[in-house]
């Protein structure tokens, strides 16, 4: 495992790597991830020594950092100046809610998983206006700015939010805050029955469809979101359980299942992406389930 | 030199209106405020609203990601946009997303919308609706100063007020649109403010209260609440069409469009007055000051190549400083060719090439606005040269 301590090294790290390099941030991968064949014998890149607050513009509402900061070491410092990003202080996805809150940010961006805000208050691909990533060959480029709006060029640091860093390594990031005081009470509801246990099955339907689902999961729901029509389940690693027209799925615990994707159109395309920035298919292999 | 051009002017239709998942599929070449006519009697509307929505195309919108006054509290385009139908350039029909927002994967739709439409042709797009809000307040707010009314911007801001809207007008707008439109304020008014707050009638009215109590430690000359909804629809009037309104004073305008960060709007609001002095031309000023997008507006004649010279000179004095105080070429109009030779202001040779390296995932050859937003791109200096050749 290495441990850089600046951009540099990082940068470093991944031009002399021949080999397969894998980004995580603790002794076992995220619960959502897949951790692909190739990883076994990959160089580790933890972010560990890479956090801190690089610049925050109070006034203008812009925080500038790097991606090993755990979120709450961010919220916190936000919180001095009446500023956050609008997530709630629990986690649905996460057996120990306040655990969740230890996380660094560049695992919450790469998995990009739902909250308990989202419809009220937006997500990562909201918040973020800007990026330095690390590429699969050691450059370092930036995407984005710190201006709240802007549409100078392309919107790269999309394509990076979710992305599970399987195209570059997200090393420092632009957020825009919001304020505390308007900070809205979320409206996701638990299951008394399953307080504690760890869903493994994250489902988003169409509103028209969310009861219908709650009720066909029934008993394993853990939590829901009416307003995002989102829910935490526990399913069985075999089980599947119903799904919906347009809906989507995450999954754990379910090997190269958790991310499943049937649309040629964005297996194609997914393909293609990853050809043009990890040709050399270096970066977290086997991330993202197709490659 | 040569090539086609592709209109969707007549592909305006709404496809289909889902209600009850608060979305619809409409055609790229309708105009954004036919989306919002299409469900108000529903209670629903399409958030994003330029000030060019009467004419301005969904299709245009997604392609320049469109921002406008609600922006503050609702967001850009992107931000509303569930699935698009795209030709690439290959020819292809790529349909991406659908009815429902965060899936899994690369959000290819975050990458096409605002790329100008060099990575294909948008033909459709879902997109979200958002429910009518239930109560709006709109203040009109009149400022003997232009720092009053800056100081007042931010203030509100840093408060934790995020209003829907938070607009300012010099007093150049204010007096085209006093001739156009018959627009009354008080005399000495050398800035406006136009707020809105809108939400729970509970939550607008503690909001529009707060910012009173901001505008009046600010000086605030006068504030005028919009009693009803003809009052308020004349005051976005005379916000929206504050440039159209300028013809009443030149025969030329043209709207340049740079973003700052919101605490230097004052020094940079002192900067573009001090170029058009030294250029010797007009000046308006309308900005979307809560996010920082500055829109100057220099009127001249057209007919004197001079002028011309001195119009684009100056916008690019303004821009230059734009990123210089930590802000960005563009807002909300984009990077076109106009701009292009600005977008090493922001962007190294690494950063350019990166943006280079995902528009090749949908273009890797020379179809689609190939000499726009990126620059160095082979056979576009002939292009540039043109478009400078109409200038001077």
């Amino acid at each position: 495992m290495v441990i850089p301590e600046s951009i540099e090294e990082i940068a470093s790290i991944l031009s002399e790597a021949r080999d397969t390099v894998n980004f995580h941030m603790r002794p076992q991968p995220h619960p959502f991830a897949i951790f692909g064949p190739g990883m076994a014998g990959a160089v580790g890149i933890s972010l560990s020594s890479y956090t801190g607050i690089i610049e925050h513009d109070v006034s203008d509402q812009v925080v500038v950092v790097r991606a090993g900061t755990s979120l709450n070491e961010l919220q916190a410092e936000l919180a001095k100046v009446g500023q956050c990003l609008p997530l709630p202080r629990f986690d649905p996805a996460c057996e120990l809610a306040t655990a969740s809150i230890h996380e660094p940010l560049i695992d919450k961006i790469a998995f990009n998983l739902p909250h308990g805000l989202h419809s009220q208050c937006g997500s990562w691909r909201d918040w973020i206006i800007g990026m330095r990533i690390v590429q699969s060959d050691g450059t370092i480029a930036k995407c984005g700015s710190k201006a709240v709006k802007n549409v100078a060029g392309f919107d790269v640091q999309k394509l990076m939010i979710g992305a599970r860093n399987s195209l570059g390594l997200i090393a420092d990031v632009t957020f825009k805050t919001f304020p505390l005081e308007a900070l809205p009470v979320p409206e996701v509801q638990f299951s008394t029955t399953m307080i504690g246990r760890s869903p493994n099955w994250i489902h988003r339907v169409l509103p028209t469809d969310f009861a219908a689902a709650l009720r066909s999961h029934g008993l394993r729901v853990i939590a829901f979101d009416k307003p995002s029509s989102t829910m935490w389940v526990e399913a069985g690693p075999n089980e599947n359980l119903r799904r919906f027209k347009g809906d989507w799925v995450l999954r754990a615990g379910c090997g190269k299942r958790n991310l499943e994707f049937t649309d040629p159109t964005v297996i194609q395309l997914m393909k293609r992406t990853k050809e043009l920035f990890d040709p050399s298919h270096k970066l977290n292999p086997g991330a993202m389930g197709i490659f | 030199m040569g090539g086609v051009v592709i209109s969707t002017k007549k592909m305006s239709k709404i496809l289909e209106v889902d209600i009850e998942n608060r979305c619809l599929l409409a055609q790229a070449g309708i105009p954004n405020k036919r989306l919002s006519d299409a469900v108000k009697d529903r209670g629903l509307y399409f958030a994003p609203d330029p000030s060019s929505q009467s004419v301005s195309t969904i299709g245009g919108n997604i392609g320049e990601n469109a921002g406008g006054p609600h922006t503050l509290k609702y967001g850009v385009t992107v931000q509303h946009i569930l699935g698009i139908t795209m030709v690439d350039p290959t020819g292809e029909i790529l349909q991406l997303g659908g009815k429902l927002e965060g899936a899994p994967g690369y959000d290819f739709i975050g990458l096409i919308v605002g790329s100008e439409g060099t990575m294909g042709i948008v033909t459709e797009a879902w997109v979200k609706l958002n429910p009518i809000p239930k109560a709006v307040a709109t203040a009109l707010i009149s400022y003997r100063s232009v720092g009053d009314a800056t100081r007042t911007v931010a203030e509100i801001i840093a408060q934790g007020t995020i209003p829907a809207a938070l607009e300012m007008m010099d007093h150049g707008i204010l007096r085209a649109v006093r001739l156009a439109f018959g627009l009354d304020y008080p005399d000495g008014t050398l800035a406006m403010l136009l707020v809105e707050c809108d939400g729970e009638p509970e939550q607008v009215a503690h909001e529009m209260e707060a910012v009173q109590q901001v505008c009046r430690r600010n000086k605030a000359l006068d504030i005028r609440i919009a009693q009803d909804e003809t009052e308020r629809a004349k005051l976005w009037t005379a916000r929206k069409k504050g440039i159209g309104a300028m013809g009443r004073i030149a025969p030329s305008i043209v709207t340049h469009d740079g973003v700052i960060p919101r605490s230097k709007l004052p020094e940079m609001l002192e900067f573009v007055y001090d170029v058009a002095w030294r250029y010797q031309i007009g000046v308006a000023n309308l900005f979307h000051a809560g996010d920082g997008n500055l829109h100057p507006c220099f009127y001249f004649n057209d007919r004197d190549p001079e002028q011309v010279k001195k119009v684009v000179e100056a916008g690019e004095e303004i821009i230059r400083r734009c990123v210089e105080l930590g802000g960005s070429v563009s807002g909300e109009h984009g990077i076109g060719i106009e701009k292009i030779d600005l977008m090493s202001l922001m962007f190294s040779p690494e950063d350019l090439a990166l943006q280079a390296t995902a528009k090749r995932i949908f273009n890797d050859g020379e179809l689609c606005n190939p000499c726009k937003v990126l620059p160095n791109q082979k056979g576009c200096v002939e292009h540039r040269k043109r478009w400078r050749g109409t200038a001077w």
